[in-house]
């Protein structure tokens, strides 16, 4: 600084900038003591140096422009320590503690690396910046990266010796699972923003040979020929891996080691698990296994196609089960056949709910089933019905209400499988009013129960007859009181008939096709007839016709004749003791004319009975086989000959030996096995009417509401409204829309026959 | 019946005369064919002022053919008859009028014209049609033709031009006792089906809304068809 003589000085201050040069000497000993410092770190000896010192003479360099010569150096510093030294050492530890060497060797790496990276602070932040290059630490994890851990000998050992450990923990040998964490965790950090180091090195390999390892092991497990054994073997390894996967290698490989396993060890081997003899999903099925079962829906699950493998194999053994019981001719009754669909639907429901968790595919195959095959045989709606008619009916024994309720609703559940929802009406109509009429029903209640859940299924139009029935049979109750009323203000005689009529409206019930014929004895026909002239004279325009195949009568018997046990041994008979025997009778109609012919003569021949009586032959033969060839109890009627058969010849007499611990003697007529053969074709003819009636009833209205229609689009139209009650073939409908043609309610377009216009 | 034999009757026809664009000819002969058209009439008229069955094979045979030729199928059409074997005076008159013939030999000389017109499909179509419901007029009230008489009808309609498929259609019907007639659509459907429908049946769509008894009669000949390739192998 020199003076300026004589020159006066200004007062402006000057802030004089910094020495910008630096000579090269300084320099080099800036940096050859952050070297030292840096060996030092990495020998671990960095006790004595000073934080601040280092941080400080860093930030000169980089200030004074001398950043690239720190970087460069740090990096020639840390490669030639890691690769002079720390390599050495570990390829060294090859053979011995190889993974402890390592692993030691990287934490060290780490400590140091974050103790230089703190020191040169500065320069990460200015110079690395500035540049882009790589911060300090990541630089160092490059190296060791490269230096070490990619180091051919070293890479290719540390991937051996983990896959070894894996192979050997999977054999059931105890591993340093620490050792392995270490590793990965090291290899996972050395990908910096990625996790490629991890996944080359030793991610794939292993993937690859849990790949191999687990199709040795499918194999193994197959020959133990157990799809339950397998499959419990195969949850158990699953677990192991995920487990595995967390713990200690990383979590990220949790999913693929997983995937591995359940390719090779489920997808590959899906179908033979499944249909294994003996032990596959039939087996399980027939033996009650539902853990098995829901062990193996379980990890079924996992994989593409399993699920569906299984319901594959589940719904095969369900039709053929299913077909087995609806075509078994024979052996069967309404109320066992009903009852064995019940059983196996509830077999099914239970596997659904303990071993598939209510899964929405299986719940839909099941349905499929049970509407295939409950389908294939055409008396399943009659049946049901009968099985309904049965649980309504008295005498039901061992079920409370409520156990009936359930029965009911899974009745219902069958319905709604049905495809000929119509037959099952029919045959309902017809049941109901013989409960009705025989006065079987259990309840009033039960019976509107049971209707309102049809009414739920299949709408008003089936339920508003049924209601009307009920209100006959109010109406009725009614209509007695006024004429007992009428009775004995007009001291009108029944000449000892204690009558009791049920008028029924036509349209309600269900009809026979002819009221067949009968001779009704006196007394009875004439307190029949002042019933109905007091009816008539009360609602004129009406008819009345009675029907004798309905309805049933008391009848007041005397037995004259010994009990048989009174019959001393000698075989004569000895004078009767105790009197005649008194007996109510309730029998039917048919039966009561055919009992009150031997108060007018003692011995009839069959033709005879036939002919006086007027009685068709199928009634007959059924009302004079109840009264004649049933259980002793029930014999009124004595027939000769003695056969099983009942001939025009043959002479009925009255049994006067009979004997009964009731008083009171209901006849049994022959049990309702469901339908004869002929009566079924009728019922049968009647519904096919009905449904051609239906048919053109949703045509006519599907084309009055569109006018103008394609052929294939009406004929979806109609099976789609009409499904709920039947399937209508579109053979059937084409034939049912010519008739409409003919009749002139459709007619086709002249450009194009295939469309319909509705001719108003 | 092929088309020779109707035309080898007729080879002694008159030639047939080119109009001529005069319209006082135009007016004379008309004035002259309407009365003569009603002389005509009244030669195979009845007592009841019509032309009754035995008047019509009366008519056909001065015209030299049967009284169930195809052109006189053709002749009842351009007529307008409204019942099958009666023509009334004004069916008559205006049909003669309608085809410009006053006299056999002119309605004979039309013959050509009315086959060659009735040979246009559109035209055909229509007298297609009108056969059925002029046949139904044999028997009062009746709705649907006998499956003998539609067959008579079929052949009579189609002796110009039979569709090759007539005989096995006609086979099908005589072996199907169970067809109880053959109701209009039917036989309104049955044109197109030859017009449409090869030879083979191998272009028949079921789903294409074909009245059921055609489908029928694919099913038959496809099953036939398959009994014959069985036996053949």
């Amino acid at each position: 600084m020199s003076m300026n003589k004589g020159k006066k000085e200004t007062n402006k201050m000057r802030i004089r900038a910094f020495p910008m040069t630096m000579d090269q000497k300084y320099v080099d000993n800036i940096w050859a003591l952050l070297k030292n410092a840096i060996q030092e770190i990495q020998k671990k000896n960095n006790s004595g140096l000073s934080f601040e010192e280092l941080y400080r003479n860093a930030y000169t360099m980089v200030l004074h422009k001398h950043g690239e010569k720190l970087y460069t150096g740090l990096r020639e510093v840390v490669t030639d320590h890691l690769v002079n030294k720390i390599r050495e050492d570990v390829v060294e530890s090859l053979n011995n503690n190889f993974l402890q060497t390592l692993n030691s060797a990287w934490n060290d790496h780490q400590t140091s690396m974050v103790m230089i990276r703190d020191i040169l602070m500065y320069m990460d932040r200015v110079y690395v910046q500035q540049n882009t290059v790589d911060n300090v630490y990541n630089l160092g994890l490059m190296i060791f990266r490269d230096q070490v851990t990619r180091y051919p000998n070293i890479r290719d050992h540390l991937q051996q010796t983990l896959l070894d450990m894996v192979a050997r923990e999977r054999k059931g040998e105890v591993v340093d699972r620490g050792a392995v964490k270490n590793a990965c965790q090291m290899l996972m950090v050395l990908g910096i923003e990625s996790r490629t180091v991890y996944e080359e090195d030793f991610e794939r390999p292993f993937l690859d040979q849990s790949g191999e390892f687990y199709r040795r092991e499918s194999q193994k497990f197959l020959e133990e020929n157990s799809a339950s054994v397998y499959i419990n073997k195969v949850e158990a390894r699953i677990n192991e891996e995920a487990e595995r996967a967390r713990h200690y290698l990383d979590n990220s490989t949790e999913d693929p080691i997983v995937k591995v396993l359940e390719d090779e060890l489920i997808s590959k081997h899906m179908k033979t698990i499944v249909e294994m003899e003996n032990s596959g999903v039939v087996h399980m099925l027939k033996h009650n296994k539902t853990e098995d079962l829901a062990c193996m829906y379980k990890l079924f699950i996992r994989v593409p196609q399993g699920l569906k493998t299984m319901c594959d194999c589940i719904s095969a053994y369900l039709r053929e089960e299913g077909k087995a019981l609806v075509q078994d001719e024979g052996s069967k009754n309404a109320i066992t056949y009903i009852q064995s669909l019940l059983d196996l639907k509830d077999r099914f429901d239970h596997f659904l709910h303990q071993s598939f968790s209510e899964d929405r595919q299986f719940k839909q195959m099941v349905s499929g089933d049970f509407e295939f095959f409950i389908n294939l045989n055409q008396k399943s709606p009659e049946y049901l019905s009968l099985f309904v008619d049965d649980k309504l009916k008295k005498g039901v024994k061992g079920m409370s209400e409520q156990e009936i309720e359930n029965v009911l609703d899974k009745c219902m559940v069958l319905f709604r499988f049905l495809q000929e929802k119509d037959v099952f009406e029919r045959y309902y109509k017809q049941h109901l009013a013989k409960r009705l009429l025989l006065n079987k029903s259990v309840s009033d209640d039960s019976e509107k129960n049971m209707i309102s859940k049809l009414k739920t299924e299949c709408g008003c139009q089936f339920t508003s007859k049924l209601e009307g029935m009920f209100k006959d049979m109010t109406v009725s109750t009614i209509t007695m009181d006024e004429f007992k009323g009428h009775l004995q203000t007009s001291g009108t005689n029944l000449h000892g008939v204690d009558l009791f009529v049920r008028v029924l409206t036509t349209g309600f019930w269900p009809t026979q096709s002819a009221t067949p014929k009968c001779n009704i004895p006196t007394a009875p026909r004439m307190a029949f007839e002042a019933f109905r002239r007091f009816y008539l004279a009360k609602h004129s325009g009406r008819q009345l016709s009675l029907q004798p195949q309905l309805g049933s009568a008391d009848l007041n018997a005397t037995f004259f004749g010994t009990k048989k046990d009174d019959v001393d041994a000698s075989g004569a008979s000895s004078a009767p003791k105790g009197g005649p025997r008194k007996h109510i009778i309730q029998v039917s109609t048919f039966q009561m004319c055919v009992l009150m012919l031997f108060n007018n003569r003692d011995k009839w021949t069959y033709e005879e009975m036939k002919s006086e009586t007027d009685i068709p032959e199928k009634d007959l033969m059924r009302a004079v086989q109840s009264l004649a060839l049933g259980k002793m109890t029930q014999r009124i009627l004595v027939k000769e000959p003695k056969t099983k058969e009942i001939e025009s010849d043959h002479t009925l007499v009255v049994n006067d030996q009979f004997t009964s611990k009731l008083f009171r003697v209901k006849i049994q007529t022959v049990a309702a096995k469901g339908e004869s053969e002929p009566e079924r074709k009728e019922t049968r003819s009647k519904v096919d009417e009905d449904r051609k009636h239906e048919i053109e009833a949703a045509i006519v209205r599907i084309m009055k509401a569109r006018k103008k229609l394609q052929h294939n689009i009406l004929i979806a139209e109609v099976t789609e409204q009409l499904k709920v009650r039947f399937l209508p073939s579109p053979v059937v409908i084409k034939k049912r829309i010519e008739g409409l043609i003919e009749r002139e309610y459709l007619a086709r377009t002249p450009e194009d026959r295939k469309i319909y216009t509705y001719v108003a | 019946m092929s088309t020779s034999r109707i035309f080898s009757q007729y080879s002694k026809l008159p030639p047939i005369r080119k109009p001529h664009n005069n319209n006082d000819t135009k007016r004379l002969s008309l004035e002259c064919s309407e009365g003569q058209v009603t002389a005509l009439f009244d030669l195979y008229k009845n007592d009841e002022d019509c032309i009754d069955e035995e008047g019509i094979v009366k008519f056909c045979n001065d015209l030299g053919v049967k009284p169930d030729d195809f052109i006189v199928l053709v002749l009842a059409w351009k007529f307008n008859a409204e019942l099958m074997g009666r023509f009334t005076r004004t069916e008559f008159v205006s049909g003669c009028k309608a085809i410009q013939a006053h006299s056999i030999k002119w309605i004979q000389s039309k013959f050509p014209l009315l086959l060659a017109e009735v040979q246009n499909r559109q035209t055909f179509k229509e007298f297609y049609r009108w056969s059925y419901k002029f046949c139904l007029t044999v028997e009062p009230g009746q709705r649907t033709l006998s499956t003998e008489v539609a067959i008579q009808m079929w052949t009579i309609v189609f002796s110009q031009r039979e569709p090759p498929i007539l005989p096995r259609w006609f086979r099908f019907l005589e072996r199907h006792e169970s067809i109880r007639g053959i109701p209009k659509d039917t036989w309104d459907m049955f044109l197109p089906f030859t017009e449409q429908v090869r030879l083979d049946l191998t272009n028949y769509d079921e789903s294409e809304a074909w009245p059921s008894l055609l489908d029928d009669f694919v099913e038959y000949e496809s099953d036939l068809h398959n009994q014959n390739v069985q036996m053949q192998e």
